[in-house]
């Protein structure tokens, strides 16, 4: 049983959030807060699995959530945080994944609806792996296929498909599904991605996707 | 007509004078009347004609007729002669008169007016008891003697009695006491007095002086020999004579010169002023743009308050404008209201020219301050609306992005749980994927007002601060851009807007104009009070002398400028671009007015 704690102050959302979420086999919900105080208490007394979390939240409804989830990392290391956002931004996301990207997901609010997404992320993260909405991911590249110098241009049609859905945070496994090839082309992929653009390790699944979204992230050029 | 008759007087004189055969000097006494009637008269009328207040010039008209009746005194018939000698002893306290008077017009002290009273007296009284008890009662002004005997004394009414001459020396003795005395008040007037003062008497009364002088030594030389000179005697005897007589002929002539200065110094006192006043004084400063032209340390301005109904000076404290010792106040006035007050040395109402002057320059100053204050309050409205405009304009994006968000967003988020919840409970495939398609358009149509939202205002701009707006912008740009934070620190929604509206105008700039291969740095810093922001690129760069900034350039510099901040823009061909500004930032209390209003 995956027990999630819910930050939320929107009433709207909160009952999508809600009514999703109670249809899951697996998954409770512990308690819903409000605001960011609340929440934090919860968390203490609650000691849930995932945190499913609004980044705007009182009380100034800016960034609550992403300080909640770095505030976590190091006093509740093993608790998960969804970070939920109206807000397609990049930036959030990578603030997000700084401290590793492990047990972390950034997800947009209309991605709460998408069958089985919420759910998915939830599930992902409490086993200690790490989702980015696609759309974000979608932004980025779209800013890098402009960008003539980056080493994305140098990449196939195929890799820079791969290497979007590594930093979504897919496994080997649901990428090569989703694409329709072998789990071995997958790899060799990400092996000639990863040598190509230098980017470390691409074995642990859900720590390339803080240097995936990284590197996608990557404006200085 | 005055002017008329004098001229006929003076050319009798001279024809009188020069037809008289037993004058020892008849040419250069007939000059000498002329001159009396000619000289006091015309100064006369000119010093009443430039200081209508001022009675020296009745004074010297009044002197001017007494030569009138002076020419009998150039006759041989005994009558008129007498009379014209009689006149000689009003003559004398005349002149007195109009020496001591000078410059003001009025014998002000007792001292003045001791010295007239001795001279009338001791002087003119004796000289009529002369007159009827003397046989032969004869000229005593310096040229006016007789060659041949004198005509006999036509007013001899009783026979001379013995101490007649006693009298004489009494007399004589009187003239000299009393001269030197005139003369010793004048040298202490000169030394005791203020600048202005000493500026009146400087120019006036050298000739006047001499002539006092001369007369007393004149008279001593008489009184010391009367039975006639030694030989060593006679050559100094002749020096005084003739300096005697003409400084009499030159005392009115140094009174019209002193006029003349005086309105020469006007003239110099204003091109001084004027130059000190293209050094813009302020009001505080005027007072002393004043006084040292015109020579009066202790001047005080003051300017009306019709608000409190009272005078005040520069600073602003309040202005008794009743004047100190020696002082006087001239009132400036404007459309007859009044303007400005003047605390100045009395000397100074003797000079009306200057007080004009001042007075001039006072209210001109005064308008220029009035001015000033009214064009800066203007720019400092102007500024204020600018900045309430700018921020009143940011407050209505974010509410538009806000009520996007919170408003349209959401609902479209609803409707898509809602199409959601209706999906799972179809079974019909065809209805399945109708939902599915009206599901996607609701998903589209939140993109768009996310878009929408977002360039209208960025919502992380609103929730994350300026910083983090701007790394997302490099995030999303076409071009790479890096973002370095020096500690720029938070500030007011305004200028973080403007600061990030302007760095994103710049990078959509390089992005279209700047040519491929582009880099965009943005540096954003803090300097004491200001913030500092700079985007350059190292693109190809703008010709900047090819006519007027573009609308996005314009718009950057009225962004900043609406908060009160600078903008700077260098660019040359092949040398990239550098959009630099700084931005004030306010400090404590309108700090948080600024913040609460946002």
């Amino acid at each position: 049983m995956i027990r999630v704690l819910i930050g939320e102050d929107n009433y709207i959302a909160r009952e999508g959030i809600h009514r999703i979420l109670e249809a899951e086999e697996g998954i409770e919900i512990v308690e819903t807060c409000g605001d960011l105080a609340t929440l934090r208490r919860a968390v203490d007394e609650q000691r849930p699995d995932v945190v499913l979390a609004d980044i705007q939240m009182p009380p100034t409804k800016t960034d609550e959530g992403i300080r909640l989830a770095a505030e976590l990392r190091t006093s509740h290391p093993s608790v998960g945080v969804v970070i939920l956002s109206q807000f397609a931004e990049p930036l959030y996301a990578t603030e997000l994944l700084e401290d590793g990207s492990e047990r972390r997901a950034y997800l947009l609010k209309e991605r709460v609806h998408h069958h089985g997404e919420l759910s998915r992320t939830v599930r992902e993260v409490a086993e200690g792996g790490s989702v980015v909405d696609s759309k974000i991911v979608d932004l980025l590249i779209r800013a890098k296929r402009q960008r003539q110098d980056s080493g994305f241009n140098e990449l196939t049609p195929r890799e820079q498909e791969v290497l979007a859905l590594v930093a979504e945070g897919w496994s080997n496994a649901a990428i090569a599904e989703r694409l329709v090839v072998t789990k071995r082309a997958v790899e060799r992929h990400i092996n000639s991605i990863y040598l190509k653009l230098d980017l470390g390790d691409g074995e642990q699944v859900s720590r390339r996707v803080k240097s995936a979204l990284l590197f996608l992230a990557e404006h200085a050029g | 007509m005055l002017a008329i008759g004098a001229i006929l007087a003076a050319v009798t004189a001279v024809w009188v004078t020069l037809e008289a055969r037993f004058l020892a000097y008849p040419g250069w006494l007939a000059v000498q009347k002329g001159d009396f009637i000619l000289g006091p008269i015309g100064v006369g009328l000119y010093w009443h004609y430039r200081r209508p207040n001022n009675r020296l010039g009745v004074l010297l008209i009044a002197l001017g007729l007494l030569g009138v009746p002076y020419i009998l005194e150039s006759t041989s018939t005994p009558l008129p002669f007498s009379i014209g000698v009689l006149t000689e002893y009003l003559i004398f306290p005349m002149t007195l008169a109009v020496i001591l008077a000078f410059p003001s017009g009025r014998l002000d002290g007792l001292p003045e007016r001791l010295i007239l009273f001795a001279v009338l007296v001791g002087v003119t009284l004796p000289g009529f008891v002369l007159a009827v008890t003397s046989a032969r009662f004869a000229p005593s002004f310096s040229i006016s003697g007789c060659r041949a005997p004198c005509p006999v004394n036509a007013l001899e009414l009783w026979s001379p009695a013995a101490w007649e001459a006693q009298l004489v020396k009494a007399a004589q003795l009187t003239a000299i006491v009393t001269a030197l005395a005139a003369a010793g008040l004048f040298v202490s007037r000169f030394a005791t007095g203020t600048p202005p003062r000493r500026r009146a008497l400087a120019v006036g009364a050298p000739i006047a002086l001499l002539f006092l002088l001369m007369q007393a030594s004149y008279r001593l030389l008489d009184l010391l020999s009367p039975h006639g000179l030694s030989l060593t005697a006679q050559p100094v005897h002749d020096v005084i004579q003739w300096t005697f007589a003409g400084a009499r002929a030159a005392v009115w002539y140094g009174f019209l010169f002193a006029l003349i200065a005086a309105e020469l110094f006007a003239g110099r006192v204003l091109r001084e002023v004027v130059r000190s006043a293209r050094g813009r004084p302020s009001i505080g400063e005027l007072e002393q743009v004043l006084r040292d032209p015109l020579g009066d340390p202790k001047l005080r301005l003051g300017f009306w308050r019709p608000a409190t109904s009272d005078w005040a000076d520069a600073d602003g404290a309040v202005l008794d404008p009743r004047p100190g010792s020696g002082q006087a106040v001239t009132e400036v006035r404007r459309d007859g209201q009044p303007a400005a007050v003047i605390v100045h040395d009395k000397q100074l109402t003797e000079d009306p020219e200057l007080l004009e002057t001042a007075g001039a320059v006072a209210l001109m100053a005064l308008e220029n301050a009035e001015l000033d204050i009214a064009w800066k309050k203007s720019l400092h409205d102007l500024v204020e609306s600018r900045a309430r405009l700018a921020e009143a304009g940011d407050r209505e994006r974010r509410k538009l992005e806000r009520d996007l968000h919170d408003g349209a967003q959401q609902r479209l988020m609803g409707v898509q749980i809602k199409l959601r919840v209706a999906q799972e409970q179809v079974d019909d495939r065809s209805l399945h994927r109708q939902l599915e398609a009206i599901g996607a358009e609701a998903a589209e149509a939140v993109e768009e007002l996310r878009t929408l939202a977002h360039g209208i205002y960025p919502p992380v701009l609103r929730s994350g601060g300026l910083v983090r707006a701007l790394r997302s912008l490099a995030m999303r740009a076409a071009i790479p851009v890096t973002v370095t934070d020096e500690g720029i620190g938070r500030s007011s929604a305004s200028v973080e807007a403007a600061v990030y509206f302007c760095a994103m105008e710049a990078v959509q700039n390089a992005t279209k104009h700047a040519g491929s291969d582009v880099r965009v740095a943005v540096i954003l810093g803090r300097d004491r009070e200001r913030v500092t922001f700079a985007i350059s690129d190292d693109g190809v760069g703008i010709d900047r002398s090819a006519g007027a900034d573009g609308d996005g350039l314009i718009g950057m510099r009225d962004r900043v400028g609406a908060v009160g901040g600078e903008l700077e823009i260098v660019s040359a061909r092949g040398k990239g671009t550098t959009v630099r500004g700084t931005i004030p930032i306010p400090s404590g209390a309108e700090a948080q007015r600024v913040e609460a209003a946002s």
